[in-house]
């Protein structure tokens, strides 16, 4: 018997280096047997307009990480794609919330099983780039004769798209955070919009203490302590001038700036008292919907989830409410891009994949006032001068685009600065909390994540 | 004539096991021994799931990180893990014995209705994880929660459930009574069933009390449930996921962030490292083993006595 | 013996009291569930603790059905047909196994069988990786295969059925031996049909265990559509996407567990009894 355990132990043994070398092979060949798969022939990217532009109908697999309220416009969009291109290219439209959809990416694309273009946000595309998951879109751009101009978006946005001087993406839109204020609520005591810090919180504590006294439960401003509150404090922290990560992308928020920062967002809660304790994800969002609270932070992609409450509501610009020494920092709002980029293919890619993906991307810039609607604000300049874009009611409540920041660039930006996320919580959770052992132990962290990821 | 029907009969005996085993045998080795064997090969690696050219063997590197290299992010993720790992295990694992079987000794007893409190108690064990969340998370939500709607109606202060230790750990292990105590209870029910009732009256003649009784009848005559069901608790416990990664997704400050989610978050998500998961999940294994393996033998001697 | 009778009427008392009190504290958050999944918005900031809603809505329900990204019913469809299978797929394989491991006598089956049971200790957890390398190996990342195969070669539903199955008295088996069944006739004829109770109870913790796994499924159907899903998984993402709508993900657990507590209230007498009646020795 023993024999037969020692055998069987060894024939497992075989059998799992058997696998190893497998897999290997596999690999190489996916990555090897190219063109062999391939139905273009080069010289079909003409742009005779009611003709056929490819030979056979092209299909594109899209993926991307909208699943809430905007979504239903990206359906839209996609959808409005497919019919102008009916029968010539077809885009497949796949959708998984934000959670799972960059692990989705991280696993699938080495599998072979990516998309074919996906959306990510703006702050990975270097991450992304760097661990060869995605690759330049300059190629794309090249082969399709499809415009795209750097001058044409905004350029802060744009500039931060090109990893090791290549161009890695194309910018949809850009969406940050804003104050939404309950109109009713501020006529009711006559108060005007607040511009600054003081404004803010003064509004907010006469509203709250006069409706208290009414016997109603109105807060002035319900702080969610998870999310979105890592928007928030960047905000705070670029408003007081502090950094995420330096020049060498290690982490640099642990400062008197960054410390600053946390409490401009926790003296909402801990001490000017506008906010209850404890508030956990969208409960903010449901006191503001149902009108119990003045003040609401929240990102400009909940827009119309806000509206179909019902509220008579206006939104303002987040500058100077962190900070209000008059600087041009104080103005600085924090912002996220969601772009466009293409995933490493493990099979070659034919001109016509790439040409029928760059004219899916060019449209939904070109349609972005629609995208807009779901409460983005387009990046590209075209379509916001758009008179469509211009007369939407509630976008240029969130800010000027000059003072959209979007976050530092490094490949390392992620294991850098979100372990600062869950000290934030912990300080808005926590009156008594101790502003530099969280940011001492948030440094910390980062420090070991961006050097095992430096290593690795 | 004779030899060869011997020698057919002797491959007869080990032909017809065969038959009966192999199709599970086949199933176990392929999707529980192989995997485990190369476990333990990637274990010794830094493995790249994808591209086996940045594969590379780093001999017992990946243990060295986890268990001595306090410069190492994963050497902090290993043991404020297994910590919290190890502090459910201790909680949760008494209780998830004790009140099954309390519920199971008052319905050994058949008061009316019994038969119906029994369904009730055990409906929780079939449904799933995220069915269970769903409904408990609301309870214990701060500002507008069942929970603490109640607590402030009652001229109480809010609690801040999933919010705050030890609040964080009473929640999880609340849900996990409620949701699996039903199993052990049946289990333990179907033990004591067994007991014939003739021992309990013999004890009660002798004067014992019902604790008495208990101790040194029913405990003892349950030991094999009880090896059943402290074991499973056991392994179920350190296997714990699904309550904290979807109730208080780790927090408050990571206090409820056990190795499992270490482990899945090394394994697949972003940034993955399969040696160091793999590696990881090894030594909770092997003290998972070890404490199972105590386990049954205190239990054992109670047995025995 | 009149003193016994009374002291066993009083802890009949007690334990029905404490009974009935337990009852009520487990039913309490299906309870509040089913009556938030049907209160409207307002009534549910306004009175979360009351259980009878002002007005009774079935909006939560309808938005539930008709969004595309909760198809609850969908969800629930493909757990039940994956955890079928899986069941079906198990039992066959595991009692066949585990009559080899009580009635069949050969060499080193007892060790064979601490082996497999050692193994078993090992945490699944170190499996997870090789598994999803063996899935894409196979080709069977995102399908339904790996969710049903993998866990044929589960330790635990074949140890119960080995341990109902010694329960079967020695004789029975002598005597049919001597009437010439051979280990098939054995197999079907005496130990299957004696074991019926045996059977349904290792089915239900297999099936269970596979309809709740959260974990597996979560990492091996990654990027598959929501469609695909099963229904903890699906679950799971409503519970993260519509964090506020206690509307919503109340109607979506209310309606998930409806068809499990049928089921349950159907078998749960099969099944108890089936514990009961069997015992574990």
């Amino acid at each position: 018997m023993k024999k037969s355990i020692v055998l069987s132990l060894l024939f497992i043994m075989i059998l799992t280096l058997a696998a190893c070398n497998r897999m290997k092979a596999i690999i190489t060949t996916t990555t090897t047997t190219t063109s062999s798969m391939t139905t273009n022939d080069g010289t079909s990217t003409t742009d005779t307009e009611d003709t056929n532009l490819f030979d056979e109908k092209v299909t594109i697999s899209f993926w991307n990480p909208i699943t809430g309220a905007d979504g239903s416009y990206m359906r839209q969009l996609v959808q409005g794609f497919n019919e102008e291109y009916e029968g010539q290219i077809e885009v497949v439209e796949t959708f998984t919330n934000e959670i799972d959809y960059y692990t989705n990416l991280n696993l699938l694309v080495p599998m072979g099983r990516g998309p074919e273009v996906a959306i990510m946000h703006s702050y990975l595309v270097q991450s992304y780039a760097n661990r060869n998951l995605i690759v330049p879109i300059e190629d794309y751009i090249e082969t399709s004769n499809v415009e795209i101009n750097g001058s044409d978006y905004i350029s802060d946005v744009f500039n931060s798209l090109y990893f090791e001087n290549e161009l890695y993406g194309v910018p949809l839109d850009i969406h940050v955070t804003g104050i939404y204020y309950n109109k009713d609520l501020l006529e009711k005591y006559d108060l005007e919009v607040p511009t600054n810090r003081d404004e803010l919180v003064q509004t907010a504590k006469t509203v709250q203490e006069g409706e208290t006294n009414l016997g109603n439960t109105v807060w002035g401003l319900p702080l969610s302590t998870v999310w979105p509150s890592e928007w928030i404090y960047t905000t705070a922290l670029y408003q007081n001038n502090g950094l995420e990560i330096d020049s060498e992308g290690n982490p640099a928020f642990n400062s008197p700036e960054g410390i600053e920062a946390l409490e401009a967002v926790t003296d909402l809660i801990h001490v000017h008292n506008l906010s209850p304790m404890n508030v956990s994800v969208d409960q903010d969002l449901f006191y503001f919907q149902t009108g119990k609270a003045l003040y609401h932070i929240q990102g400009s992609w909940m827009l119309n989830d806000i509206i179909a409450s019902g509220v008579n509501f206006g939104v303002i610009p987040l500058s100077n409410m962190f900070n209000d020494d008059g600087e041009d920092y104080s103005e600085h709002i924090h912002a996220r891009s969601h772009t466009f980029v293409v995933p490493r293919q493990t099979k070659n890619v034919s001109d016509a994949k790439k040409t029928a993906t760059m004219l899916f991307i060019k449209y939904l810039g070109d349609h972005s006032y629609i995208w807009a609607e779901a409460g983005q604000i387009p990046a590209s300049n075209i379509a916001r001068s758009s008179t469509e874009y211009q007369n939407l009611p509630y976008h240029s409540g969130f800010g000027d685009v000059d003072n959209f920041r979007v976050a530092a660039q490094s490949p390392y930006y992620h294991e850098a600065y979100s372990p600062v996320y869950s000290r934030v919580t912990s300080a808005m959770l926590k009156a008594d909390y101790n502003a530099s052992v969280l940011l001492d132990a948030a440094e910390s962290e980062a420090e070991m994540l961006v050097r095992e990821a430096k290593n690795n | 004539m004779q030899a060869s029907i011997k020698i057919l009969k002797k491959i007869g005996k080990y032909l017809q096991p065969l038959f009966f085993l192999s199709p599970y045998l086949t199933l176990f080795a392929i999707f529980f021994i192989f995997p485990f064997i190369y476990g333990i090969l990637i274990s010794f690696f830094n493995w790249d799931l994808f591209m086996p050219e940045n594969t590379e063997f780093v001999k017992f590197g990946n243990y060295i990180k986890i268990l001595f290299d306090n410069e190492s992010i994963f050497y902090e993720y290993f043991w404020s893990g297994l910590k919290n790992t190890l502090l459910f295990v201790v909680i949760s694992v008494p209780l998830l014995v004790i009140i099954p079987l309390f519920f199971s000794l008052l319905f050994d007893l058949e008061p009316p209705g019994y038969r119906i409190f029994r369904i009730i108690l055990f409906m929780p064990t079939v449904f799933s994880i995220s069915a269970v969340i769903l409904i408990w998370k609301w309870q214990f939500y701060n500002n507008g929660g069942f929970l603490n709607s109640v607590l402030v109606k009652m001229g109480f202060e809010e609690v801040p459930f999933l919010l705050e230790q030890p609040w964080a750990w009473i929640s999880i292990l609340v849900v996990t009574i409620w949701w699996t105590m039903g199993i052990n209870m049946v289990i333990l029910g179907a033990g004591l069933k067994n007991i014939h009732k003739t021992l309990y009256e013999a004890a009660s003649i002798d004067g014992a009390s019902y604790l008495q009784t208990l101790r040194h009848i029913i405990i003892p005559a349950l030991a094999p449930q009880m090896l059943i069901v402290v074991i499973t608790t056991i392994i179920a416990s350190f296997n714990i996921y699904g309550q904290p990664d979807l109730l208080t997704n780790g927090g408050p400050e990571f206090s409820t962030t056990v190795l499992m989610m270490r482990i899945r978050q090394l394994a697949i998500g972003i940034n993955a490292r399969p040696g160091i998961a793999t590696a990881m999940s090894l030594c909770l294994g092997i003290i998972m083993i070890t404490v199972s393996l105590i386990q049954a033998k205190v239990i054992k001697r109670i047995g025995d006595d | 013996m009149p003193a016994l009778k009374v002291v066993e009427s009083r802890r009949k008392k007690v334990s029905f009291i404490i009974l009935i009190f337990a009852c009520l504290l487990w039913l309490l958050p299906i309870i509040w569930g089913v009556s938030t999944s049907l209160k409207t918005d307002q009534d549910i900031s306004r009175n979360p603790i009351s259980l009878i809603p002002k007005e009774f809505t079935l909006n939560h329900f309808k938005g539930l059905l008709t969004k595309v990204d909760t198809p609850v019913l969908k969800w629930m469809l493909n757990s039940f047909i994956i955890a079928s299978v899986h069941t079906i797929l198990f039992l066959i394989v595991a009692s066949l196994a585990a009559y080899a491991f009580s009635i069949l006598k050969f060499k080193g089956r007892d060790k064979i069988f601490w082996i497999l049971i050692g193994t078993s200790m090992i945490p699944n957890v170190i499996n997870l990786v090789p598994l999803v390398t063996m899935m894409i190996d196979f080709n069977w990342f995102g399908s339904w295969l790996a969710l049903i195969v993998p866990g044929l070669g589960g330790v635990f539903g074949m140890f119960l059925l080995r341990q109902f199955f010694l329960g079967i008295p020695r004789e029975l088996i002598d005597s049919a031996k001597i009437d010439g069944l051979g280990n098939f006739g054995i197999f079907f004829h005496i130990v299957l049909p004696l074991s019926k109770s045996a059977i349904l109870v290792t089915g239900l913790f297999t099936f269970m265990g596979n309809w709740n796994d959260y974990l597996w499924p979560l990492v091996v159907m990654t990027g598959e559509d929501i469609s695909r899903q099963t229904l903890p998984v699906g679950l799971s993402k409503i519970a993260g996407t519509y964090n506020y709508d206690y509307g919503l993900t109340m109607a979506a657990a209310i309606l998930s567990i409806i068809p499990v507590v049928i089921i349950y209230a159907i078998t749960q007498d099969k099944i108890i009894e089936g514990v009961s009646r069997t015992g574990i020795k």
